[in-house]
């Protein structure tokens, strides 16, 4: 792969079967169960009717950002890091729960609808035609409504194939006009008011139907309308898909997750329903086996959720997810709601169940104890991107991205001797994903940034500096408490007292000092260019990607640095 | 160093709700060392978080402190109050359950302060974190200049549209002085909190969760508090966010020798931060001792069941061993009188139907379980059989459908 920039729009594609840190592909035949490539989900921000009539652009928050993994079947792949990181998006994502932006999933070799790496319809931006003919046609549309029944009459004078051709396509002009113009983003909702438009022009326009067909024409058209309401309640225009029936997830909190107005026995009934498996009787056999499989009692079935203990709901959550006898399994957080007593109940059924019903785990947690307990493989994520990749075992005994080290190492451990163990912080708090870093995405905080090569600070100093730049960059140094708080004294040095915390070697401090003059001025953009041009880090131009290693890790630490020629992401726009 | 601060004996909160009463602390035994940092782990439904609230006096109805004593230390107060209420003094010890509200009142920041789980929702999202430190300041401030009056200690602290419009033509009238708004930068400032001068200006929408949660801190130190209770503080937190908080905790402890009462319920924050632990169930401490006892001498199955249960991130284990069944119901009708962790306790015995007592246990001479294991070995011929409490548990769940269909 080329070190180039890395947005989306123009981030090479990794070709199908590249490796991804595990071994096992290696072993010819052993295809992966699901395989993820370049999986990314933005989230908009300012992306409403009122926002475009502002002239707002819409703002994204790049939940997951390009991440490609494999998980083959029987094994448990966890997914770790800190809230935020968007490990729980990923798992929707990848499910097809959430509407992926960009990449695609395979599941058991076929690709998923939705999110086979086509770009989705709502994110394009739709033609000028497009937007003129459905606005148009809405108005129209609203114009018949008004206009009721005095427009269906003077549309009857017309031949029946322009009145049915027009209406067509006035209601897909309604239909469409919602998404185009950014006004909502299911597109679902467009059909339903389309629909709901149909409707009332078919009930208008009965007295018609009545003259022209008389009462048995009433008859025909009322005794069809019925007839599509009875297919659509059972579900025939829905089929439910193969990788619905093969896939499951079990959430987070099994306090909301749980319908509180359905028993447990129609709780976990309701994938049966919803894929029509089995007759009654073998439905209820199903569900009875599942309830006591997962360790409640078959006589609970008429009871409500809330007379279950948190972790009775995730057993029963879990029964859910086995309902269908599924493949694979996506675990978002399923302990974390838990005591740790109940929690280990819980591990140790779903460690069970992944035997007996030979169960592939996505499991995704913030606990790393969790995590190394229960996972083969895991992947570790930072804002959006999956910076390590590995065997547990390997990882967690010799972690290789800086970020994986300090994760582990800030766990505390239950076990005597704990109140001496030495622990490295961060102290810098997690980066906001709407604008991450540049280069490296942990490098503002991480503890081992590389310097450029002539400087010959420590870290800590080197980590001084290029706080304080950030801190400029992002113009969060108020110059007003500075000058308010200076009073007779140069405001250089008042924003150098307060801003560096650190001592620096004098050709370094009379540097600084420099840029701090700068920024007393009010020139952010100068102080900062000022800095940068000592100080900036490899980290910080060029975007370190995971290798195809056994067990790679996205940092410049490992693997040869890029070369200084190549183009690199511009730092500020 | 092993001066005692607190002594809580025989302490029982009890709600009263539509259910039933709910015997969320019963009969608890605890006494915490000046200059210690004092753990108490449990599950939720344990009644930590209840015990930190009558230390506090922070109970609300439904609920009350139907019983015992809670003792501090504080020879001032002593002297004070000796007069009035001389069955609340004994010696050095004030019971602050027998003391009038306005000296318990008066005690609240000075003597005890608390800092919460949500750092989120225990801010005014509409004021300025700095303002409302600077406030706390404020409020200790007046208490030590007029420790007589609780009433002018907030007074003119009113957010009204007319108190704003006059404080703003005003400045004499606003409660938060300059002076304060000073000792709330130092506030921040030891906590760790970059750039406080600016940080004070900002609002709590504008700081993440840990550096909010340091500013709570920095908030709770305002009145220089002899013991800070500080419930589940990291809880909500991320591990790289937590191991921050911790660090700053037990920094400030060393450095201000002030008594931290740690509320949580994770072990690995106790190994880290505590020299004494409790641990409840059900309302009690089960078993108290130092850290070594709890985690190397545990005689009490419950402690032993819970460190049993988290998964090790050292070592991959096989199985965890988890504690069958789930937390008790605490509502009194249901609980009988006997150890109330017999019905999932792998070591059940006959004499454990009678309630056990405190017994002092191997280990150090705090060390002290609520179970019989504490006083002879488990002797499997005496052991209750599996289902013993099953017919039990049938009958409960019976009395708890009723009590919903009333």
């Amino acid at each position: 792969m080329t070190e180039t920039a890395d947005g989306v729009e123009d981030r090479e594609p990794i070709p199908e079967g590249m490796p991804t840190g595990s071994d096992r592909t290696a072993d010819a035949g052993d295809d992966p169960l699901v395989s993820v490539r370049e999986l990314t989900k933005y989230f908009y921000e300012h992306d409403s009717l009122y926002d475009r009539l502002l002239d707002r652009g819409p703002v994204s928050i790049q939940a997951v950002d390009g991440i490609s993994f494999d998980i083959y079947e029987g094994e448990t792949l966890g997914l770790v890091g800190e809230s935020g990181c968007g490990k729980s998006t990923a798992g929707e994502t990848l499910l097809n729960l959430q509407e992926a932006t960009d990449g695609s999933v395979a599941f058991d070799g076929e690709s998923i609808d939705g999110i086979d790496g086509s770009v989705p319809s709502s994110t394009a931006d739709p033609p000028v035609g497009v937007k003129l003919s459905s606005v148009l046609l809405a108005v129209l549309g609203v114009v018949a409504v008004a206009g009721g029944g005095s427009v269906v009459t003077a549309a009857a004078e017309y031949p029946t194939w322009i009145v049915v051709l027009g209406g067509a396509w006035l209601l897909h002009g309604l239909a469409s006009v919602g998404t185009a113009y950014g006004l909502w983003t299911v597109e679902a909702w467009g059909w339903r008011l389309a629909t709901g438009v149909a409707v009332l022009a078919v009930a208008l326009s009965l007295p018609t139907l009545s003259v022209a067909g008389g009462p048995a024409g009433v008859g025909v058209v009322a005794g069809l309308g019925l007839f599509v309401y009875l297919l659509v309640r059972r579900r025939v225009f829905i089929t439910p898909s193969e990788f619905r029936r093969r896939t499951a997830i079990v959430f987070q909190d099994p306090f909301s997750s749980l319908d509180p107005r359905m028993t447990i026995g129609d709780v976990v009934r309701q994938p049966l329903d919803v894929h029509d498996v089995g007759t009654k009787e073998e439905r209820r056999e199903r569900v009875r086996y599942l309830i006591e499989r997962v360790g409640l009692s078959a006589d609970q079935l008429d009871r409500y959720p809330s007379e279950f203990s948190g972790g009775q709901r995730q057993r029963i959550a879990i029964a859910r997810a086995l309902a269908l006898d599924p493949d694979f399994v996506v675990l978002d957080e399923p302990t974390s709601a838990l005591d740790v007593s109940v929690q280990a109940q819980v591990l140790n059924l779903l460690d069970e169940l992944q035997d007996e019903f030979g169960l592939t785990y996505l499991l995704i947690s913030h606990d790393l104890s969790v995590i190394r307990h229960i996972c083969d493989r895991v992947a570790v994520m930072y804002l959006g991107e999956i910076v390590e990749l590995g065997d547990a075992e390997d990882l967690f005994e010799s972690p290789r991205h800086p970020y994986t080290e300090v994760l582990l190492d800030n766990v505390p451990r239950a076990a005597m001797g704990e109140r001496e163990r030495d622990i490295e912080t961060l102290n810098v708090d997690v980066p906001s994903p709407r604008d991450p870093p540049s280069g490296c995405r942990f490098r503002t905080r991480c503890p081992e940034v590389i310097p450029p090569e002539d400087v010959g600070l420590e870290q800590d100093q080197y980590r001084a500096v290029t706080d304080l730049r950030q801190r400029i960059e992002d113009r969060e140094v108020s110059l007003r408490t500075a000058r308010q708080q200076a009073e007779d004294r140069i405001v250089a040095q008042e924003l150098a007292d307060r801003l560096l915390e650190v001592d620096l070697p004098p050709n370094h401090r009379s540097y600084v000092d420099e840029a701090l003059e700068v920024l007393a001025e009010g020139e952010y953009q100068d102080a900062a260019d000022h800095l940068r041009e000592r100080y900036e880090s490899v980290c910080e131009r060029y975007h370190p990607h995971l290798g195809d290693e056994d067990h790679p890790a996205a940092c410049h630490l490992h693997g040869p640095l890029p070369e200084e020629a190549e183009e690199a992401r511009p730092v500020v726009e | 160093m092993s001066e005692e601060i607190l002594r809580i004996s025989d302490l029982s909160a009890r709600f009263f709700t539509n259910e039933g009463q709910v015997n969320a602390v019963s009969n608890l035994d605890l006494t915490v060392e000046r200059g210690e940092v004092f753990g108490i782990v449990g599950e939720s439904g344990s009644g930590k978080s209840v015990t930190a609230l009558s230390i506090m006096d922070l109970i609300d109805s439904p609920g009350e402190i139907t019983d015992g004593r809670i003792e501090y230390r504080n020879a001032d107060l002593a002297e004070a109050v000796a007069d009035t209420h001389p069955e609340a003094v004994d010696g050095e010890f004030v019971d602050l359950l027998s003391i009038p509200e306005d000296a318990r009142k008066s005690l609240r920041g000075s003597s005890f302060s608390m800092i919460f789980q949500d750092p989120m929702s225990s801010f005014n999202p509409s004021l300025t974190v700095g303002e409302q430190i600077a406030e706390a300041v404020e409020v200790q401030r007046r208490a030590t200049a007029n420790p007589r009056s609780t009433k002018a200690r907030t007074k003119s602290v009113e957010y009204s549209l007319s108190s704003l419009v006059l404080s703003t033509v005003l400045p004499s009238r606003r409660f938060v002085t300059e002076a304060g708004r000073k000792r709330a930068v130092e506030l921040l400032d030891m906590v760790g909190i970059p750039d406080p001068a600016q940080r004070t200006d900002e609002y709590p929408h504008e700081y993440s969760g840990g550096m909010l949660q340091r500013a709570m801190i920095a908030q709770a130190l305002a009145g220089e508090p002899d013991v800070l209770i500080a419930d589940e503080p990291t809880t909500a937190l991320d591990v790289t966010i937590q191991a921050q908080v911790l660090d700053i905790l037990r920094d400030l402890q060393e450095e201000t020798g002030m008594t931290i009462v740690l509320i949580t319920h994770n072990l690995g924050v106790i190994a880290r931060m505590c020299d004494r632990v409790g641990v409840m169930y059900a309302g009690e401490v089960v078993e108290r001792g130092t850290l070594g006892d709890i985690f190397q001498r545990q005689v009490h199955p419950y402690t032993a069941g819970l460190l049993g249960s988290i998964p090790d991130i050292e070592s991959v284990g096989g199985r965890l061993e988890p504690i069958e069944g789930n937390v008790p119901s605490l509502l009194d009708h249901e609980m009988g009188d006997r150890c109330y962790f017999a019905d999932r306790c792998p070591k059940a015995m006959e004499e454990c139907l009678d309630k056990p007592p405190d017994i002092s246990a191997e280990g150090s001479e705090d060390h002290v379980a609520k179970c019989v294991l504490a006083d002879h070995p488990y002797d499997p011929a005496r052991a209750l059989p599996d289902d013993h409490f099953e017919e039990l548990t049938v009958g409960q769940g019976t009395a708890g459908e009723v009590a919903d269909d009333d």
